[in-house]
């Protein structure tokens, strides 16, 4: 049986500034991100693809190519331009006590939602890992208090309950669980990191999405962060989109890759086909300078 | 018993108010007259109707010394009377072109069109007590007068000297200064009608500090340019005047003049942003009822710097600036801490006692 | 009556009831809102009064939009009809409308309290008006107003809970005294005044209608009769009122009422009263009575 795909982004466009026919039509292109008629910013430009159940997809481009921005997009932290996106879930999505409306939400563009049924999306269907520690946390709030937000926000309202399940997460990501009641801002990078994890996957959402998340981190405390990646996808059957620079974290976590330029779709395909025999003249740059 | 068995209440509230009453008459001192206070203390009249948003001198005179000389209690006297009044209408803009200056200066050139014109200016006094004034002295006052005025007769507070061009019109039409957006009339917030919403209009946020607490715009401002955030400005100009009020005349439809109003506006030069393709100076407004020139350029700068995006210091973040620079509000609600809490402070004790005894466990 | 309140008695110019009618019109507008969203707070054009901002200026204007020649007032403060700052509201609203005071509950049409609810149930007759310092309940997880009113839109309420968690986590127990959030018709966190807890449930299903009012805010709110009213609370730490350990009025002798404790510091004891001042008086005839 072939699944249905989890996600689908549709010809989304992100233009920073005024924009213009140029930039902004599906059917128009251009060389490089700088619209040449009215020379706003392309952040991305037409990107289409589909998630599967239990798929874990990368993207990997150069920074500044729009992976970033894709995926924020996708999280519904900034708006794209133009575009679609639609989702299939047919676990429980929540209810919210009275609207219905989150429920509507499934097969509809969640991009033109309201946006008390996309912050319902956000909570219930999304886990979002940042490279940024300070952006996915906050720090000054204790580890397991940041890890029970996210409960919180699916509705959970049971502290013994919620407390239970955040040892059990920190205990799965190695942070000492004596440490659950301190702010996170005591802790290392790579502590950090595995806190965050533990605070996207708490809610069991249908889709984690991770941007760049070992960047900046100790080749040894990245092994260690991968490690965790890996095996929980292996546990908890979620759909991951892998953003990074880093080849190297692509090979290990994905199956499928979708490589990025100036904000476009270069080359999409099976991961170990894009490494061993990259089509594009950028693909080949990048597997060769990694390897 | 105390405090929670203030019975009687009504006649301790009249009897304190009586007792302030007679701190206002204990002295031997002759009484003061309105006319006094308007004339001599004018300054303190000019602040009291920007704050208290009513143009009424004699108003605002009769507040100072029902106040005694408390002028956030004056403002607050003049604004609540102003808001028994009805709005019969709006006027129409004011063009301050049309002022008719008694004084106007720029810092940014050494000459400009119409000259710097000092005006009445306490910039260059030495900062001495006159000893000269201590005695009231009626037939002084009158002979010093005269001096003063030599062969003027028919004095009047203001001689019509002509249109002025303004300073930054000059930079304007060189292409040096960023437009501020102007607002259509009928799109005007009316801050006394609507309550502030954030981001809140250019329109919005000049109005609420036009009538904000001078010493509020001034800790702002100053917190700005010492350093937390600094906008960098320069005075561009700074006019003293009297402009005419113009409302549309019922009848004949035709701008009509109801009177003059004196007011102080500011208009800073500061950084240059990028506007468009080219780098261009950003400008702040400042405009208030009266004579005051610390209020007016404190309120250009705040308003200068309020549009830097990004918001990093308080005098950046509009919402801070405009939600504590009413002196009203901020003098009413510091002051409401004296009213009892009783019930709720033995709330919070209920909770740090069973918090106590939790913890003990 | 001292010299500056007389010359605010309706002869010299000013309207009945001090504001004039185009601003009382549109506060009951705005009233109307606020009933049509139970707890969502509406923005209005609040005036200037001759009371200073955070002493009762909203309670007072949302008083002298709906007050009417026939209607009974009573004001409260801290549950007792004279504490200063009761007299004085009281003493302004009859010198602008002159219409009948009362101290007695059951008789009044129109209630105007800070900080309590009055012990005896109101009922469907009766309009109760809240003085609220704080409108937003948010304010004490988020400062800027235009990130709280997103929060609303939004439902996202997660900080809310997560500050009660961490509460919990450091102090064993909720440290919320009075001002304590609800939930309202199960959309809307509301900030209830600085109610203590004990009148919370007051506010659940009640027969009256209540309305807020927050003058230097500029915010109307408003909990329509029969509206469900829900402390946030966990399933496993639940919301708790005042406990006053068996302690009884030592007037009237009540035990259900909320008190007030009070210190004799000569004798080294502490004493409770009850806080509702009505309430004990009518306690205490009744004995008589009996």
């Amino acid at each position: 049986m072939i699944k249905k795909p989890v996600l689908k982004a549709r010809n989304i466009t992100k233009i920073f500034g005024k924009g213009c026919p140029t930039c902004l039509d599906d059917d128009s292109d251009f060389e490089g991100n700088i619209c040449p008629d009215c020379k706003s910013v392309v952040g991305c430009k037409n990107i289409s693809f589909d998630l599967y159940p239990n798929e874990v997809l990368g993207i990997v481009g150069e920074s500044g190519s729009g992976k970033s921005t894709l995926v924020r997009m996708l999280y519904l932290d900034i708006e794209p331009t133009k575009g679609e996106m639609f989702l299939e879930f047919d676990g429980d999505l929540g209810d919210d006590g009275f609207s219905g409306l989150p429920a509507q939400a499934i097969g509809a563009n969640i991009f033109s939602a309201k946006s008390f049924v996309k912050r319902h999306i956000k909570n219930f269907f999304f886990g979002m890992v940042y490279q940024s520690a300070q952006l996915g946390l906050k720090l000054d709030v204790t580890a397991g208090g940041n890890i029970v937000e996210r409960m919180l926000m699916a509705n959970n309202r049971d502290i013994k309950k919620m407390r239970a399940r955040a040892s059990y997460l920190l205990g799965k990501t190695e942070i000492p669980v004596e440490r659950m009641d301190e702010p996170p801002k005591n802790f290392s990078g790579g502590m950090q990191q595995r806190v965050q994890i533990a605070k996207a996957i708490s809610n069991e959402p249908a889709i984690l999405l991770l941007d760049e998340v070992t960047t900046g981190l100790d080749v040894s405390v990245q092994a260690k962060v991968l490690d965790l990646i890996r095996t929980l996808q292996n546990e908890i059957k979620v759909s991951m989109l892998v953003v990074s620079h880093d080849l190297g974290v692509i090979r290990l976590l994905t199956n499928r890759t979708i490589v990025m330029k100036n904000g476009r779709i270069i080359e999409s395909g099976l991961t170990d086909q894009i490494l061993e025999d990259p089509q594009e003249e950028y693909t080949q740059i990048l597997v060769n300078s990694a390897l | 018993m105390g405090y929670i068995a203030v019975k009687g209440g009504k006649d301790a509230i009249e009897n304190a108010e009586k007792y302030l009453e007679f701190q206002r008459l204990k002295g031997a001192s002759d009484d003061l007259s309105i006319g006094q206070i308007k004339d001599q203390l004018y300054l303190a009249v000019d602040r009291i109707m920007s704050e208290g948003s009513l143009y009424a001198p004699e108003l605002a005179a009769l507040a100072f010394k029902q106040a005694a000389g408390d002028t956030l209690e004056a403002s607050f006297i003049l604004r609540a009377y102003r808001t028994t009044k009805p709005r019969v209408g709006y006027s129409l803009p004011c063009d301050t072109k049309k002022m008719k200056v008694i004084r106007r200066i720029s810092a940014a050139f050494k000459d400009i069109p119409g000259g710097q014109i000092l005006g009445p200016t306490s910039d260059y006094t030495l900062k001495l007590l006159d000893f000269g004034l201590e005695e009231a002295d009626n037939a002084k006052r009158k002979a010093e007068l005269e001096k003063l005025l030599g062969d003027i007769v028919n004095y009047k507070d203001y001689e019509d000297i002509g249109e002025l061009p303004r300073v930054i019109d000059m930079l304007r039409k060189e292409g040096l200064v960023i437009e501020n957006k102007r607002t259509k009339q009928e799109d005007i917030f009316d801050i006394t009608r609507e309550s502030n919403v954030f981001p809140a209009s250019r329109s919005a946020s000049l109005q609420t500090m036009a009538r904000g607490e001078t010493g509020g715009l001034l800790l702002l401002a100053y917190s700005n340019v010492r350093g937390y955030g600094d906008i960098h400005p320069a005075l561009g100009e700074l006019r003293v005047g009297y402009v005419p009020v113009m409302i549309t005349h019922p009848l004949t439809k035709e701008p009509y003049e109801i009177g003059k109003v004196k007011i102080t506006e500011a208009e800073i030069i500061a950084r240059f942003n990028v506007e468009g393709e080219k780098p261009k100076f950003s400008l702040g407004y400042g405009v208030c009822f009266g004579h005051n020139e610390v209020k007016a350029i404190s309120m250009a700068i705040l308003d200068r710097a309020m549009a830097t995006s990004g918001a990093k210091h308080a005098s950046n973040d509009q919402e801070f600036v405009l939600s504590h620079v009413d002196g009203i509000e901020s003098m009413g609600f510091t002051i409401h801490w004296k009213l009892p809490h009783y019930v709720t402070f033995l709330s919070d004790l209920d909770r740090l006692r069973k918090a106590q005894e939790v913890s003990g466990k | 009556m001292n010299s500056a309140a007389e010359k605010i008695d309706g002869k010299n110019g000013y309207n009945f009831a001090f504001l004039d009618e185009n601003a009382k019109k549109e506060i009951r507008r705005r009233i109307l809102k606020a009933i049509s969203i139970p707890g969502y707070q509406v923005p209005f054009g609040s005036r200037e009064l001759p009371i200073a901002r955070g002493w009762g200026t909203g309670g007072l204007q949302i008083t002298l939009s709906i007050i009417g020649k026939s209607d009974i007032l009573k004001v409260i403060d801290q549950g007792c009809d004279d504490s200063v700052n009761a007299v004085n509201i009281r003493r302004f609203i009859k010198s602008v409308t002159g219409v009948e005071m009362t101290t007695d509950t059951e008789r009044a049409t129109l209630v105007q309290t800070r900080h309590r609810i009055p012990e005896k149930p109101l009922t469907k007759d009766q309009v109760i008006i809240f003085q609220v310092p704080f409108p937003e309940p948010l304010r004490t997880v988020e400062p800027s107003e235009a990130e709280t009113r997103r929060m609303h839109a939004e439902a996202d309420y997660s900080r809310m809970w997560l500050y009660l968690y961490e509460d919990i986590v450091k102090c064993g127990e909720i440290s919320i005294g009075a001002r304590y959030p609800v939930f309202v018709n199960n959309r809307y966190i509301m900030d209830p005044s600085p109610i203590p807890r004990w009148d919370i449930e007051k506010l659940n299903n009640s027969e009256c209608l209540n309305l807020f009012c927050a003058g230097r805010e500029k915010r109307i709110y408003a909990i329509p009769p029969r509206t469900s009213v829900k402390p946030l609370e966990f399933e496993d730490f639940r919301f708790r009122i005042e406990d006053f350990k068996g302690n009884k009025c030592e007037k009237c002798g009540s035990a259900n009422s909320y008190l007030d404790e009070t210190i004799d510091e000569a004798a080294g004891t502490r004493h409770y009263y009850c806080s509702d001042a009505d309430y004990c008086e009518k306690n205490l005839n009744n004995a008589v009575r009996k």
